[in-house]
């Protein structure tokens, strides 16, 4: 089973959820989370809607959509409500998070970047609440840095932390690093240099090694793309598995 | 065939000792290999030294790694070293994506600078914020190429393709970092117009011009 560990969902618009498209190539389960991280900053309205969106898919598809829910820092209080609400009432399995693009810092606020993640009410609910974060790391180092994912990871310790792009293809060895002092800190490959899955791998263990495709930003092979760097690892079959959906099967109880 | 360079260390301090292992292997497979060299340039004067005697020694061009070797890739710094490859008739193969040291934008400057040497965008620009201005680079700088590795959003070369055509496209694998053939696949799988050129028709082109073929 190929589980597709980074994925983004809207309600209409570039990222409308396509499961027949998925299917075709080659995904039989998505997690997924926002890919309208603007709208996610604009109101707390569009927040709820598209988390309700993402429910209402895994109502529909449950044993293919991993619904993750987002919500913006700034947004202080209720922020940390409404991700409650889809943990604790909507039965959503974690969070999702694009700190760059939704404008805000995992660390720390500045006056160039507007809102912290981490020093926010939203952050203790997620604490408090232990479900799985996932965060799309790219290298805009005031957002989100692998250095950044995993000093948060460290102070999140019950809580599984993935860290999508890992850093891409500049940064992935800072996220191997990271990972190596952050136990609950797992990797995605999307974006990834095959070298970088196969260090990743080896250092850090099959266990923590998501496979993602970031489906659906791109009208091009991305998902074969991805896919072609996994295989050309060559892994025993065991280890193959457990990167392409064993573990993310295990993390999400199915 | 294949364009190789030095890695890591020998990117930061031992460049020497990288051009003189590529030096080697293009002597002793000169039907496989061209090369590229490195120097730090803040080596200053020793480095100019150091580049000027391996292009004499048939590498065919600079490579550089701004965020590896410590420097903004458009500081001034670079310039001695740009103006060898220049005089040399080479290319100037650049590492991009690291967030300030090495990105789209400064590359336009310093592509701006040195209209008549050309340079290579690695990894088509970096990450996909950085793409745009990748683009941007290939429409107002016509002494720019990009090279494909680790692109996994393979409909961006679409954007390219259609508005400056196959020729400032370069395959690359970034091998060992990227897998040779994955790469290679990727290009091959999408059917794109004009593939000969990218796959090698406009590398050797270009080192025909260079007297590097």
């Amino acid at each position: 089973m190929i589980i597709d560990g980074h994925v983004h969902i809207t309600p209409g618009g570039w990222a409308a959820f396509n499961p027949e498209r998925a299917h075709a190539m080659g995904l039989d389960a998505l997690m997924a989370y926002s890919g309208a991280w603007g709208e996610t900053g604009q109101s707390m309205a569009l927040c709820r809607a598209q988390n309700d969106h993402l429910a209402s898919l895994r109502d529909a598809h449950p044993r293919m959509v991993a619904p993750l829910p987002t919500a913006h820092p700034r947004f202080g209080g209720d922020a940390a409500d409404e991700i409650e609400r889809c943990i604790r009432r909507l039965g959503m399995p974690g969070v999702g998070f694009n700190p760059h693009q939704s404008g805000f810092g995992v660390l720390r606020a500045s006056y160039t970047v507007g809102s912290s993640l981490a020093r926010s009410p939203l952050c203790e609910m997620i604490r408090s609440l232990e479900v799985p974060v996932v965060f799309d790391c790219d290298y805009l180092v005031d957002y989100s840095s692998p250095a950044q994912i995993g000093e948060l990871a460290r102070g999140l310790r019950r809580n599984t932390i993935i860290m999508n792009h890992s850093g891409w293809n500049a940064l992935w060895p800072m996220a191997i690093e990271v990972a190596m002092r952050a136990e609950n800190l797992m990797l995605g490959t999307a974006s990834l240099p095959t070298l970088g899955i196969r260090q990743a791998v080896e250092r850090l263990g099959a266990e923590r090694v998501i496979f993602g495709t970031d489906f659906p930003c791109d009208n091009g092979d991305t998902v074969a793309y991805e896919l072609a760097k996994v295989h050309a690892l060559r892994l025993p079959s065991a280890k193959e598995e457990a990167v392409l959906g064993g573990n993310l099967k295990r993390m999400l109880g199915w | 065939m294949a364009v190789i360079c030095p890695v890591d260390r020998q990117i930061a301090v031992d460049n020497r000792e990288g051009n003189d292992e590529i030096i080697g292997a293009c002597r002793t497979h000169p039907d496989r290999f061209r090369g590229l060299a490195v120097a730090s340039p803040w080596f200053g004067a020793r480095a100019e030294v150091e580049l000027g005697r391996a292009l004499d020694l048939g590498l065919v061009g600079l490579k550089m790694h701004p965020s590896l070797q410590g420097h903004y890739v458009n500081d001034s710094i670079v310039d001695p070293l740009i103006g060898l490859v220049e005089h040399d008739r080479g290319c100037v193969y650049v590492h991009m994506g690291t967030s300030e040291y090495s990105l789209p934008l400064e590359l336009i400057d310093l592509a701006v600078r040195f209209p008549t040497v050309t340079f290579i965008l690695g990894h088509s620009g970096g990450a996909d914020v950085h793409w745009p201005l990748a683009h941007e680079a290939l429409e107002r700088c016509p002494n720019t190429l990009l090279e494909t590795s680790h692109v996994a959003f393979t409909g961006y070369f679409h954007q390219p393709l259609d508005s400056v055509g196959p020729t400032r496209l370069v395959f690359g694998s970034d091998s060992p970092m990227g897998d040779m053939a994955v790469e290679k696949w990727k290009l091959e799988r999408m059917g794109l117009a004009g593939s000969g050129l990218i796959l090698g028709g406009n590398l050797q082109r270009l080192l025909e011009l260079k007297g590097h073929a």
